[in-house]
Parts: structure tokens; C-alpha cells; sequence
């Protein structure tokens, strides 16, 4: 038996590995339960305790989004809640704008990143969530169609960048600074699209789209005023870093909401203007104290080396921080950067408290005293709980992906 | 590679003019004196490998020669330029002078190419093609022409420290400084990196190198010269260095060092 | 250009005064400076100053300020000012427990996000994802809503047992209030009880560090933390008899649709700090996880070598090294809470900023108004750093 083999060596034939590392299915299924649910008797408990925790959320949530709730309320009113006060027959310029950022995206990630079987799946759960709103009523099946189309944008942008080589050479870095380049056109884009040639007036930007537009503005402008302010306090000249440091500690100082209160009283006899573009202003003005913090910790956190070498090979002051020191500061502070965009677009609500006007949330009140649908409140909330949600959890996702590719952090 | 014979310089130095002349030069950090009247000539074409412990002031001094520091007494003219509050001043020195770090100090969000193109593009304001042959020849001379478009990250130390004295080249320098260039690199680099500044030697530049490698002091250096806690200790050729120091505090220096 | 060698340097020359960088620094910040007072000027010049001043804080303030809570000022005779301080009140109150609060679940939620039992780390990752990425208007709002028409009319109030009451006018409690006690109402109890409770909290404390000493000689356990408290609860109620006990506690009546008596937690406060709550400690689970994941996954396995319990491990080992990384983040999350209670704006609850406001629809000078409510705002985040500061000051005191 032994040296059977010697003599027919073709013949052995040895169980392929991993069948007999692969135990059933129901087996490894056990396992792990018991290693991560029962591991032990206090472990069984907890999870016994927080099974039916769940199990009660969960009828609960069920319970109230099924049964309970009205969802009338969001659905009769979902131009309210989208768009409130945009002129209805300017409908193409909002879904021009969807199919715009859409494309936006699905470009960004077949440059940067790539689009991961979670995405998928969320995109087609957003999509439903989407299609199901609009899908009641009046021009549903339009916006349906329009919808669609601007997911299929998202698609084929996401197509066609991703199939372009990764390797770094001319036609890799004419792909990134183009797609750079829309990223950065985007805004004035979008707001010449939804407010120009015969656009809405901006206080005609409501419910859903006005926080749509406040948070890009809030974080395009507080950027801009940012880099020179970060600069400003890390500077040497005693004026500069002293006035710098003031703005900045003065605007962290006070809540956004007070600062809100400035636009609508103070601002007013100052730089007047509309409210929304004054509350534009302020949102702005105050990111960029935030955002110029994070920027000085980046350059602080920059090694010394890199703008002596920058002086070495005969940059000047100037050129070394717009060559070498910003574009890695930047970079490192990308992380809490998508932190504070992330906080912008949730306080972008708090335009809704200083605005006489209707908006999101005041959309929310405004069909309840149209449609007396007061016990009904609840759904709004949640309705834009959601909604807010979903932007933001984009967001957080679309910035850890693209990080992820950058390779933050490993320098 | 090279032997003694041929590092050994057989040039006429005498002739040579000063490039550099410093002139009782004083370095203060806060209470500290970093640099005391330190006084200087260093010729053109010289090698000169400056020695000293760690703190002695040797690395200050040569950041006051291309003005990372600023010296707070004397005077420092390089090729007839005064080192002084002039903005014209300050920039023409820069170009005129290469400088080598410990930590080689790449940008490391930009490749090879960039790196080293970036100098010359943005302040000698050379076109774009010309930049990248100059830094292809220059990537060939210091042997890594093949890792051009690769970014620091993805570099050893040693290629790094080759890419930075290319970067530094690049600026077509007439003096090149030498910060400890092989103190941060793994001792298997350290010949490939010190082969580069022989040959850099030989080719004519004027160098100032900050370096405890005793063995490229003794083959490549015109002058050594040693600091310590910021004087100028004691100057001479290596040959007197290493067989008759005469200071009590050199002969420490080199007992413990060699 | 170079000189011959040995020669003499080219003689120094007088650098042009444009050309000297110290000039062009002065002249940078000389733009700048103008360019400022340009900006200023601008500000000034268009708001209209004629009337600025103060005095109008001191004028009768004519209005009601609710939620009032150890006060009663009905606005007829008092100040604005005092109007203002009692909304400052009302908004450290709202802070303090909202602090607390989500201090306590933040850290349970994030030590929970790192639970090895799947099911709680999933659940304590839905909690986080879900409460740090809506707005916190919309959260405050939202439960300002439930509780007014999820929670029974007054009506129709749910009683427990007589003494506690929930109502869509809040939660009704008992409450201590002073009374006669043995030696009648005597108005100094309060001040020498405090002064007693200091004076047995400062023997508390010598208490532990002494059994704290002698647990480290003899290595018998001498629970100086349980002996500490011991001593300290034992001296309060001490204390507080032989002071005469004069409290009595009040049991909350409805009378018509009102609570009176008792403790009243109304629906505004209640909005206000579970929306801080909610929506800090989930981002104080972040930080928290954060911490401990930055600790060196030795430090987790070398306190499992020596031993210590799972209990053990996290208190004595992982959370006193991970702390030094968790204040700096968390004191920013306070200082949020401080600045984000204004929000108690939209719940109607009369916090600084709600009457600042009043006093500001009714007077005017916004700008003045502003001033205070930014300076009283700076002022509390200052206290909260000086306290914070002095907890970092102790964590940091070992270098490691």
C-alpha cells in the first residue's frame, strides 16, 4: 500500500483542499452565532435583551410607517416638499440639474473609485424610495421617466470613466483634471441653470431644493474664504494672524442660528440683498471659520521639511504654498472637511427657522394648515429625516470611496 | 567603482576665486548661540565635508548659506551676491544654490518628473519639454531614469535621496549643500547615494557636505572642517585631519567616530 | 562674479528701502490693515449706531418668560436684563443635563459598537448612523411633536399612583421643597448644607486616598471608591437631619389643564435635551470608539494575559489611555451642545437666545442684543473649557 503510489504516481488523486477545509453551510452558520451571539451565558443574555429591543423597534417602525401614518400628506405635497415656491413651468430646470449632479457622481466614481455591490443595491433602494414618491398622481409618469433617465446618466458616466486606464500618463491626468474640472463648474453651473434666463428669483428657491442649493454654496464659499483665513492665522505678520484669529474665534463663538438672526436684521442694512442670498452670505461666512481650522491643523501637521525644499529649489512664498503646502494640507484635511459638509447640509434647516418664507420644514406646516392634516405632523418630520439621511449618507459614502483611492493617510 | 587615486582631486584650487565668503557670522535661537563669528572662504570647484557632534552647529550653518535660517551678525556673500534683507537678493542666491536634505524631503503628492521639473518650470520659467528632458537626463546620471513617473511613496530611500539630488541639480546650482544626506537611509543605500555625490564631486561642482561617512571625507574632500557647539574648531586637509589633528576636542571627535 | 581668493568682499551696499523684506512686510500689512479699516468703516457707516447703548436692558421688561424653574419673575416689575438671566438659566440648565446625558450613552453606545457580540455592535452602528446624519432641528422638532400629540391630552393624563404624571404638558414628578423642619424654615439651610456637604466631601476624599494607600502597601483590596461613598452618603443624611431636615416633598395636582406643585419636565425641555442628546451622543460614540480603536491592539491582549476581567480591562486599562485622545474631541461636542441649545428657538422653550430675542422684537437694537447673547454664549463655552481642561490636565498629568 505504501509505495503503491511510487508506482502509479498519475493515479493519486488527493481530496481538493478547500472541500475538506468547507464544513456545511449550517455548520459555519452555528459557529458563528456561536461565536459572536452565545460566546457566553452573559453574552447569550445580551443578545436575548437586545433581540428584543429590536424585535419591538422594529414592530414599531413597521407598525407607524404601514399602518399608522398618513403618508397623504407627503405625497399630495411632494412639490411643496421638493421644490415649494419654484415656478412649476421651470420644472426642466430642476431635472436638468438632477441629471447634471448625477452624471457628476457616477463620473466621479469611475474615476476615483468604483462602484461596489453595496452601492448598487443602495442606488436601486434610493431609486425605489424615489419612484415611489413620485409616482402618485398628476405628471408622475414624467418625473418617473425623468428620474430614470438621470440614473441612467449616472450609469453610463460611471461607464465610461471607469473603463479609461488607471495608470498615471497624460490621458489619466487629462481624465481627472477634466472631471476636477465639472466637479468645480458644477455650482455655477446648476445656479445659473436654475436661477438665470428666466429662472426662479432666489427667493423663489424653496423646500427641498433651497437646502439643496444653500449646502454647496455654504461649502464652495466657506472654502474659498477659508484658505486665505487659515493662511492668515498661521501667518507671521502680527496684524494679519490677529485679525484672523479673531473672525475665527468670533464666528465659533456664537451659534449659526444667532448668526442667521444677523442676516435677518443686522445684514440687512449692510450688504442688503435678499435673505436667502444674505443667509447664503452668512452660511458661508460661518463654515469658513470651521473649515480654516481644520485647514491650519493640516498645515500644522505638514512636516517643516516640505517648505524648506519648496525655498530650496527656488519657490517663492507664494508658490510654495499654492504648489507644495496646499495641495497636501488640502488633502489631509479632506476627512474632517466631508465632516463638516456633511454638518452644513443638516444646518442648512436652520435657514428654514430665520425664513418668513415657507420652506422645507415650513412646507411641512404650510400643508397642514392647507390640508388639516394636523395629526399628520409626524410624517413630514420623518419624511425629512429621511430625506436628509439619504443626502448625507451619499455624501459620507461618495467621500470614504473616493478617499480610499486617494490613500489618505498613507503618504 | 572609484579608487583613491582617481577621487583624489588633482585640480589647481589655488587659482580658484571664492565662491562662498562668510564673515564673522553669528546664529542666535532665542538664548541659544547656534553660530559663533563663524568667519569662512570656500573656493569654487572645492569639496568641502564639514564634521562635528550632533548640535555643533554644522547643519545651521548650512542653512544660513542658502537662507532656511537667517544669520542674525556678520556677513555671508555667495558668488558676489550679499546675503542680506534684499528680496532680489534672497531669490537669486536660491537658484544659485542646491540643497540636499536628511529627510530627502520630496513632495510626495507630486512623481519624479514633477519633482524635479518643478524648479525649473516654475522659476526659471523653462518650457515644459525642455524641463522633462533635463530631468530625464539628470534621473539617468543619478541611474533611476526608469522610475520617472513613479511617486516618492513607492521608492527606497536610497532611490528617493538620488531623485532629491537630481531635483536639486535641476536648478542647474553652482553650489550644492549636503544636509546628512545618508543619516536617514538603511545601510545597504548608503553607497548608491554616496556614488552619485562622488561623481558629482569629480564633474567640477562646489559642495558643502554635513556628513559622518569618514570614508567619503577622507577619498572626495578638498577640507574638512569641524564645528563644535558652534565654533569653528579646526579646518584642514583630511590628510592632516585623520594624521595630526591638533585640537584636543577634534582628536575626541574623530576617536569616537572612527 | 566670485571673488579672487582671499580677497576682500565686495563692500556691503544700502539695500533700496523697497527692496528690504521687512519694508515690504510693513507695507503688506499696511494694505491689509487699510483694506480692513476700508471693510469696517464700510459696516460701521452703514449701520445705523445713533441709538447704541445699553440702557434699554435695565427698562421694565413687560413680558413672560415660561419654563421657569427656581425662579418666578412675572416680568410686570422685573428688568429685561433679569428677563435675559432667567432665559440663561433655563438654557445652562438644558446644557448641564444634556451634557450628562449624552456623556453616559455616548460612551455606552460606543463601547457597545465594539462589543464582540454582533447583534449589539450592529445595533449601537444603527443608533450612530442614524442620529448623526439628520439635522438636529429636524430631531428636536420631531420629538417636540411626538410628545405633544403622541402624549395623551391632560385630559386623559396617565397617573401613577397620584404622584406621577405624563400629559402632552410634560412629565409631572414629587419635588422637595423647603419646609419647617425641626427648628422651623430656617432660610440658612440651604447655604450651611452645602457647606457641610463640601466640608464631608473633602473627609471623603482624604478617606479614599488613604484606603487607596493602604490597598497599595498590604495588596488587599480596601474598596477606597465604595468606602468614599459610604462616608459621604452616610455624612449627607447626617448632616441633613441634624440640620433639621426642613424639606418637605411636593406631590404634583392637576388643576383644570395645568400641573401645579411638584416638578413639571414640559414638553419644550424635554424636545430640547433628548434632541442634544440623542444627536451628540451618537457623535460622541464616534469619538469614543475612535479612541479605543486608536489604542495598540497589545494593550487589549497584555491585560488579557495578566488577567483582568472584561469589566476590568476596559476601566483600568483601555478607557484611562484611550481618555487622552476622548476629551479634546468630547469638549468640542460640549461646546456644540452649548452653542446647538439654541435651537430650543423652534421648541418655543425660553432659553437665552428665545428671549434675547423678545427683548429684541420689543426694544430693538439688534445689534446690542447680539453682542450679549455672543458674549454670554463665549462665556459659558469658556467655563465648559476650564472644567474640561482641568480633567485633561489630570488624564494627561502621566506622559506614556
Amino acid at each position: 500500500m505504501v509505495d503503491m503510489p511510487a508506482q502509479n504516481p498519475q493515479r493519486i488523486v488527493l481530496p481538493p483542499h478547500r472541500e475538506r477545509a468547507r464544513r456545511p453551510r449550517i455548520v459555519r452558520l452555528r459557529e458563528w452565532a456561536r461565536r459572536n451571539l452565545f460566546n457566553s451565558r452573559a453574552g447569550t443574555f445580551l443578545t436575548i435583551i437586545t433581540a428584543a429591543i429590536l424585535a419591538l423597534i422594529i414592530y414599531g417602525v413597521v407598525y407607524f410607517v404601514f399602518v399608522d401614518a398618513n403618508w397623504r400628506v407627503i405625497t399630495e405635497n411632494r412639490w411643496l416638499l421638493f421644490a415649494g415656491g419654484y415656478p412649476m413651468d421651470q420644472e426642466w430646470r430642476l431635472w436638468f440639474s438632477v441629471m447634471f449632479v448625477f452624471l457628476l457622481i457616477g463620473l466621479t466614481y469611475g474615476t476615483w473609485a468604483s462602484l461596489g455591490r453595496r452601492d448598487h443595491l443602495f442606488i436601486v433602494l434610493a431609486s425605489g424610495f424615489a419612484i415611489l414618491l413620485l409616482a402618485h398622481g398628476g405628471a408622475a409618469i414624467w418625473s418617473t421617466i425623468w428620474y430614470l433617465i438621470a440614473v441612467g446618466l449616472l450609469y453610463a458616466g460611471y461607464a465610461i470613466t471607469i473603463r479609461m486606464p488607471r495608470e498615471a500618463g497624460p490621458g489619466r491626468t487629462l481624465q481627472q483634471r477634466s472631471v476636477a474640472g465639472l466637479l468645480i463648474a458644477a455650482l455655477p453651473i446648476v445656479l445659473i441653470v436654475l436661477l438665470a434666463f428666466g429662472g426662479a428669483r432666489p427667493r423663489e428657491l424653496e423646500g427641498f431644493v433651497l437646502n439643496l442649493v444653500l449646502a454647496p454654496v455654504g461649502i464652495v464659499g466657506g472654502l474659498i474664504i477659508a484658505i486665505p483665513l487659515a493662511l492668515g492665522r498661521a501667518s507671521r505678520m502680527r496684524a494679519i494672524s490677529w485679525t484672523c484669529t479673531t473672525y475665527i474665534e468670533v464666528v465659533r463663538g456664537a451659534p449659526l442660528l444667532g448668526w442667521l438672526f444677523v442676516a435677518l436684521f443686522i445684514l440687512d442694512d449692510v450688504i442688503g440683498g435678499e435673505l436667502i442670498v444674505r443667509a447664503m452670505v452668512v452660511l458661508a461666512v460661518f463654515t469658513a471659520a470651521y473649515m480654516a481650522e481644520y485647514i491650519r491643523g493640516a498645515l500644522q501637521a505638514l512636516p517643516h521639511g516640505q517648505s524648506e525644499a519648496a525655498h530650496a529649489v527656488g519657490l517663492n512664498q507664494f508658490q510654495s504654498m499654492q504648489l507644495i503646502v496646499m495641495p497636501q494640507a488640502l488633502r489631509i484635511s479632506i476627512p474632517p472637511m466631508v465632516g463638516q459638509a456633511i454638518s452644513i447640509w443638516k444646518d442648512t434647516t436652520l435657514v428654514t427657522v430665520i425664513l418668513p418664507l415657507r420652506e422645507l420644514k415650513g412646507n411641512a406646516d404650510s400643508a397642514i394648515a392647507q390640508f388639516e392634516f394636523t395629526p399628520d405632523r409626524i410624517e413630514a418630520y420623518v419624511f425629512v429625516a429621511v430625506v436628509f439621511w439619504v443626502v448625507a449618507f451619499i455624501m459620507s459614502r461618495i467621500s470614504q470611496r473616493v478617499e480610499g483611492s486617494l490613500g489618505i493617510g498613507e503618504r | 567603482m572609484t579608487t583613491e587615486t582617481e577621487a583624489t582631486p588633482t585640480r589647481d584650487l589655488e587659482s580658484m576665486e571664492d565662491i562662498i565668503i562668510a564673515e564673522n557670522v553669528d546664529k542666535w535661537f532665542g538664548d541659544f548661540q547656534a553660530l559663533d563669528n563663524i568667519s569662512m572662504r570656500i573656493k569654487e570647484h572645492e569639496i568641502v565635508v564639514v564634521l562635528g557632534p550632533s548640535g555643533s552647529g554644522k547643519s545651521t550653518f548650512i542653512r544660513c548659506l542658502n537662507r532656511l535660517e537667517e544669520h542674525d551678525a556678520g556677513r555671508i556673500v555667495i558668488d558676489g551676491i550679499e546675503m542680506n534683507d534684499d528680496v532680489r537678493n534672497l531669490n537669486a542666491i536660491r537658484s544659485e544654490v542646491g540643497m540636499v536634505f536628511q529627510q530627502f524631503n520630496l513632495f510626495p503628492h507630486l512623481s519624479v518628473m514633477n519633482n524635479i521639473t518643478l524648479g525649473p518650470r516654475k522659476v526659471r520659467r523653462m518650457p515644459k519639454l525642455d524641463a522633462d528632458a533635463l530631468a530625464m537626463q539628470l534621473l539617468e546620471r543619478v541611474g533611476i531614469p526608469e522610475q520617472a513617473e513613479k511617486y516618492p511613496a513607492q521608492l527606497s530611500g536610497g532611490q528617493q535621496q538620488r531623485v532629491a539630488i537630481a531635483r536639486a541639480l535641476a536648478m542647474q546650482p553652482k553650489i550644492m549643500l549636503f544636509d546628512e544626506p545618508t543619516s536617514a537611509l538603511d545601510p545597504e543605500m548608503i553607497k548608491e547615494v554616496l556614488d552619485v555625490m562622488q561623481e558629482l564631486a569629480r564633474s567640477g561642482m562646489t559642495m558643502i557636505v554635513v556628513t559622518h561617512e569618514m570614508g567619503f571625507a577622507r577619498e572626495v574632500a578638498d577640507r574638512l572642517i569641524f564645528f563644535d557647539e558652534g565654533s569653528l574648531v579646526e579646518e584642514g586637509t583630511p590628510q592632516h585631519f585623520f594624521e595630526n589633528p591638533q585640537e584636543d576636542r577634534t582628536k575626541l571627535f574623530l576617536s569616537q567616530i572612527l | 562674479m566670485a571673488v579672487a581668493a582671499g580677497g576682500a568682499p565686495p563692500p556691503s551696499s544700502e539695500v533700496p528701502l523697497l527692496y528690504r523684506r521687512g519694508v515690504r512686510r510693513l507695507l503688506t500689512q499696511g494694505i491689509y490693515v487699510a483694506l480692513t479699516a476700508v471693510v469696517i468703516g464700510y459696516v460701521y457707516t452703514s449701520l445705523d449706531l445713533r441709538e447704541f447703548g445699553f440702557g434699554f436692558l435695565s427698562e421694565p421688561a413687560a413680558f413672560k418668560v415660561g419654563n421657569q424653574w427656581l425662579t418666578d419673575v412675572d416680568g410686570v416689575t422685573n428688568s429685561r436684563i433679569t428677563m435675559y438671566l432667567v432665559g440663561v438659566w433655563s438654557s445652562l440648565r438644558a446644557v448641564l443635563v444634556a451634557i450628562a446625558l449624552s456623556t453616559v450613552i455616548g460612551v455606552l453606545i460606543g463601547v457597545a459598537r465594539l462589543s464582540s457580540n454582533w447583534l449589539v455592535a450592529q445595533m449601537a452602528m444603527l443608533y450612530v448612523e442614524i442620529f448623526r446624519n439628520t439635522p438636529l432641528l429636524v430631531q428636536v422638532v420631531l420629538v417636540y411633536t411626538i410628545l405633544l400629540i403622541g402624549a395623551p391630552l391632560i385630559e386623559n393624563v396617565v397617573n401613577v399612583g397620584d404622584f406621577f404624571f405624563i400629559s402632552n404638558r410634560g412629565m409631572a414628578m414629587p419635588w422637595p421643597v423647603p419646609d419647617s423642619g425641626f427648628w422651623g424654615t430656617p432660610d440658612w439651610f440651604v447655604g450651611v448644607w452645602v457647606a457641610a456637604l463640601l466640608a464631608i466631601g473633602f473627609v471623603a476624599q482624604r478617606v479614599r486616598a488613604d484606603r487607596q494607600g493602604r490597598e497599595r502597601e498590604t495588596g488587599q483590596p480596601h474598596y477606597p471608591n465604595r468606602w468614599a461613598l459610604g462616608v459621604f452618603a452616610v455624612g449627607a443624611v447626617i448632616s441633613f437631619f441634624a440640620l433639621g431636615a426642613p424639606v418637605s416633598i411636593d406631590e404634583p395636582v392637576i388643576v383644570g389643564t395645568h400641573y401645579i406643585e411638584g416638578m413639571v419636565m414640559e414638553p419644550e425641555f424635554t424636545a430640547l435635551v433628548a434632541g442634544l442628546t440623542l444627536y451628540t451622543s451618537a457623535f460622541i460614540a464616534e469619538i469614543v470608539r475612535g479612541g479605543i480603536q486608536a489604542l495598540p491592539r497589545g494593550q487589549t491582549e497584555a491585560a488579557n494575559a495578566v488577567g483582568l476581567s472584561g469589566y476590568q480591562r476596559l476601566t483600568l486599562v483601555i478607557l484611562p489611555q484611550a481618555l487622552r485622545q476622548i476629551i479634546p474631541s468630547v469638549t468640542n461636542q460640549y461646546l456644540n451642545i452649548n452653542k446647538n441649545s439654541s435651537l430650543a428657538y423652534a421648541v418655543l422653550y425660553d432659553d437665552l437666545f428665545r428671549v434675547a430675542n423678545i427683548v429684541q422684537n420689543k426694544a430693538g437694537h439688534a445689534l446690542e442684543m447680539f453682542f450679549v447673547i455672543i458674549v454670554t454664549y463665549m462665556l459659558i463655552s469658556f467655563a465648559i473649557s476650564v472644567v474640561m481642561n482641568f480633567f485633561n490636565a489630570r488624564v494627561t498629568a502621566q506622559r506614556i
